[in-house]
């Protein structure tokens, strides 16, 4: 069967700052952080003839065209479920569109006013509604309204099946912060992290603590994809993209609920696929980014993609692999949506480029393959690059 | 509008209304396929299992236990300010592992809950014609 494998490429990268308040509309901060994309590929506006979004993205297809001087359109998606589908599935969706010659180059990206709410409602706070319609009939008249509380009920589920601890989870959001310091775009740089700051951190909806979050961010990120040979005649190496997947089970309807006694899950819907379309082994990745909307579900997602066996991510993901230098497995070197900035996880797939074009902050020594998923408790996506 | 001061009501769902409607009668019904006699959690208008349309509304014994729970202390909704902290909790029903459903407790501290104990149904109004499901220690 033919497959996706080295067909296309990510030839550009770029973003906006990430801030608490950008002050600027949605639409400027897409326009900036694409427009940036496009430079760094080495490319003009008028060599775009896709865009793929995130279906939650504000800013439409036409009126970016419309801002960058894309005249003719070829190609325009959407990737749904937020973090799920959107920080990979995107750029999938660009690179099947570049594969099959649908269009020619493709930009992918997520910008929105998360923080300030200039544009975007706050993900952590309730939408005040008279009442709670489809699958919210069943959990918001219960007080369930947050990501944050559907995740702790998953994280207390973990920790009473496998004896999980919450410094098992705090030792993911070290490891971010940790990357973060050095990162100047890093919305946590200066503000470092021990356990013992994330065992003393609120509680917001128990056992998840304030550290156990993501941070809410104003900012946009945008990547190129183009044929694997254009991708060669532009002005950095090529970072292929080696092999993609999609995943979701039929147990996805209450959004953010993970089914701990199911022996399938979203993830593992992806990791059947993506390591055998790719040819390469779980040892073979040099640097992972995990997407960390809360530090549980990032613990749930190295077994679910088999790095680890059900059960055991809490020693996994604690005995110092993820740190950049020395961890064997060095993980969302940029800071991630803990520590660097929530840009939906589309920071994550600009970070992993630069890691295998060897420019990134925190570079890891002879990066050749990396591994970047998108959220985990929702239906998901994940792609594995190589240079 | 202004600030509610209570969790917003379920709006009911075309293949849901029996099970609403059992709440406020006091009576947890639970759809199951009326060909295969497997049960669904949450309600749908399909059975998963052999595709049949044709549903049935079965009376549960409210008997459960605990599946795992939360104890929400930083509120997100205006109505969660005077509530918190408060519990929300999973209860696996004795009659199918694959209904959980997300409820309260009530009758119980919060640092008294622990997963696997077991708990019963108990009808609580959340507005005049509005009852819940909710569980107490059994
Ligand atoms: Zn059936």
């Amino acid at each position: 069967m033919e497959t996706l494998k080295d067909k296309a490429a990510i030839a550009g990268v770029g973003n906006t700052e990430y801030s608490r308040d950008s002050g600027r509309s949605e639409i400027t901060l897409a326009a900036e952080a694409i427009r940036n994309a496009i430079a760094d590929a080495g490319l003009k506006p008028s060599d775009i003839d896709g865009i793929a979004k995130f279906s939650m993205d504000n800013n439409d297809h036409v009126h970016l065209a419309s801002n960058l001087g894309i005249t003719r359109l070829r190609f325009f998606a959407d990737a749904p479920w937020g973090g799920g589908g959107g920080p990979v599935g995107t750029v999938l969706l660009g690179a099947m569109a570049v594969a099959t010659g649908m269009a020619s180059c493709v930009v992918a990206f997520r910008a929105m006013n998360e923080r300030s709410g200039r544009g975007t409602n706050r993900f952590g706070l309730a939408q005040v509604r008279q009442g709670a319609p489809g699958a919210r009939a069943y959990s918001e008249p219960f007080g369930l309204f947050s990501p944050a509380q559907a995740v702790a009920l998953s994280a207390r589920r973990h920790m009473h099946l496998y004896g999980t601890k919450s410094e098992h989870f705090g030792a993911i959001a070290v490891a971010c912060r940790t990357h973060a310091q050095t990162n100047p775009n890093a919305v946590m740089r200066g503000r470092p992290l021990t356990i013992e700051d994330h065992q003393s951190s609120r509680m917001i909806s128990d056992p998840l603590r304030l550290h156990d979050c993501c941070l809410e961010t104003d900012g946009g990120a945008a990547v190129v994809i183009t044929s694997a040979e254009r991708a060669r005649d532009l002005k950095h190496k090529p970072v292929y993209i080696m092999a993609g997947a999609f995943g979701a089970t039929d147990r996805n309807t209450q959004t953010m609920i993970k089914h701990l006694d199911q022996p399938q899950s979203e993830s593992t819907v992806i990791a059947q696929d993506l390591f055998a379309r790719a040819g390469v082994a779980h040892q073979d990745i040099d640097v992972c980014f995990i997407y960390d909307h809360f530090t549980p579900l990032v613990l749930m997602a190295f077994e679910e993609l088999g790095f680890c066996r059900r059960g055991e991510g809490g020693p996994f993901v604690s005995d110092g692999k993820l740190l950049w230098p020395n961890g064997s497995l060095p993980f969302n070197t940029s800071g991630g949506n803990l520590s660097e900035g929530y840009i939906h996880g589309m920071q994550n797939t600009v970070e992993a480029v630069r890691q295998l074009r060897g420019q990134a902050i925190n570079q890891v020594k002879d990066a050749r393959i990396a591994l970047v998923a998108s959220g985990n408790a929702v239906p998901t996506t994940a792609m594995i690059l190589h240079r | 509008m202004a600030a509610p001061s209570n969790f917003p009501v379920p709006i009911p769902d075309f293949d849901a209304e029996e099970f609403w409607a059992g709440c406020n009668r006091g009576e947890l019904m639970m759809q199951r396929c009326a060909e295969c006699k497997r049960f669904r959690w949450l309600p749908r208008s399909m059975c998963p299992f052999c595709n049949s349309l044709e549903r049935e509304w079965i009376k549960a014994s409210g008997r459960g236990k605990v599946y795992s729970y939360t104890i929400v202390t930083h509120p997100v909704h205006p109505a969660a300010v005077s509530r918190v902290p408060y519990n929300v909790v999973q209860v696996q029903l004795q009659e199918d592992p694959d209904l959980i459903l997300v409820t309260n407790l009530v009758g119980i501290a919060n640092d008294a809950i622990r997963i696997g104990m077991p708990v019963q149904a108990v009808f609580e109004e959340l507005e005049p014609g509005v009852k819940l499901p909710k569980f107490k220690p059994a």
